[in-house]
């Protein structure tokens, strides 16, 4: 994803490659790839679920990029992960997209079966 | 109250002993240098421990420093809070990462207390290039 530094082109193959490729690590439960604007463009979810997961997931993200602007040295956001005690939720913001990721993340410490 | 608790927390700074004038029970997990200590030598920069609320208790860096990131990181831990609880409400938080192009904050919601751990990332810094 860091390959096209220049005016990166996120068309509709670029899409579906990462969508394979995220989808083939193991653990992985949904994807949700949202454009730009916050608007999903490719999930596995169903319509109703992906929507929410791309609203509230969304805002939570301007927020944390929000708060990093601000920081001394300006920064950006590379990696957003809410771990929550069933399943963990990556959000990588990208120049173009957003890609998002609800994995099965085992945790031995809280010891609660998933 | 918080004016309070801030110079609770400049005073316990100020002194070389940990001394907390609020009677909080502590796990031994977090007490004293031992806590900052191996929190340290894992490469963590500032640490922060905050009750509940949100009141900051202890910290190891400046007390300017620790409003900052607490005015600005205790609203993004409890919105994401309301996200996951949005969505699915059996469902809690209970790790937060926020990763950017320079360090990385970790956030650990317990029912306790609240930890925020500042990382610095020394091997990306310098081929960032966003």
């Amino acid at each position: 994803m860091q390959e096209a530094e220049t005016d990166p082109k996120r068309t509709k193959s670029y899409v579906e490659e990462v969508f394979r490729k995220v989808q083939e690590k193991p653990g992985v439960e949904d994807i949700l790839i949202m454009n730009h604007s916050g608007v999903p463009v490719k999930t596995s979810m169903d319509r109703q679920e992906g929507l929410q997961y791309a609203c509230l997931y969304d805002n939570l993200r301007e927020k944390c990029q929000a708060f990093l602007s601000k920081m001394e040295p300006a920064q950006n956001l590379t990696l957003l992960r809410v771990r929550t005690k069933y399943h963990e939720v990556l959000i990588t913001p990208d120049a173009k997209i957003t890609v998002l990721v609800v994995q099965n993340a085992k945790d031995t410490f809280l010891n609660i079966k998933g | 109250m918080s004016r309070s608790s801030r110079l609770s927390v400049t005073e316990t700074q100020r002194k070389s002993t940990p001394v907390v004038k609020k009677a909080v029970i502590r796990s031994r997990s977090y007490d004293g240098d031992a806590f900052v200590n191996l929190f340290a030598h894992r490469g963590a920069r500032d640490i922060m421990i905050l009750d509940s609320h949100g009141v900051p208790l202890r910290s190891t860096c400046s007390q300017r420093r620790t409003f900052v990131f607490v005015s600005n990181l205790k609203p993004l831990l409890f919105m994401a809070r309301n996200v996951v609880r949005d969505l699915d409400p059996s469902n809690d938080i209970t790790f937060m990462r926020i990763r950017s192009n320079m360090g990385e904050i970790h956030m650990t919601l317990g029912t306790d207390f609240i930890l925020i751990v500042v990382q610095k990332l020394r091997r990306l810094r310098s081929s960032s290039t966003s």
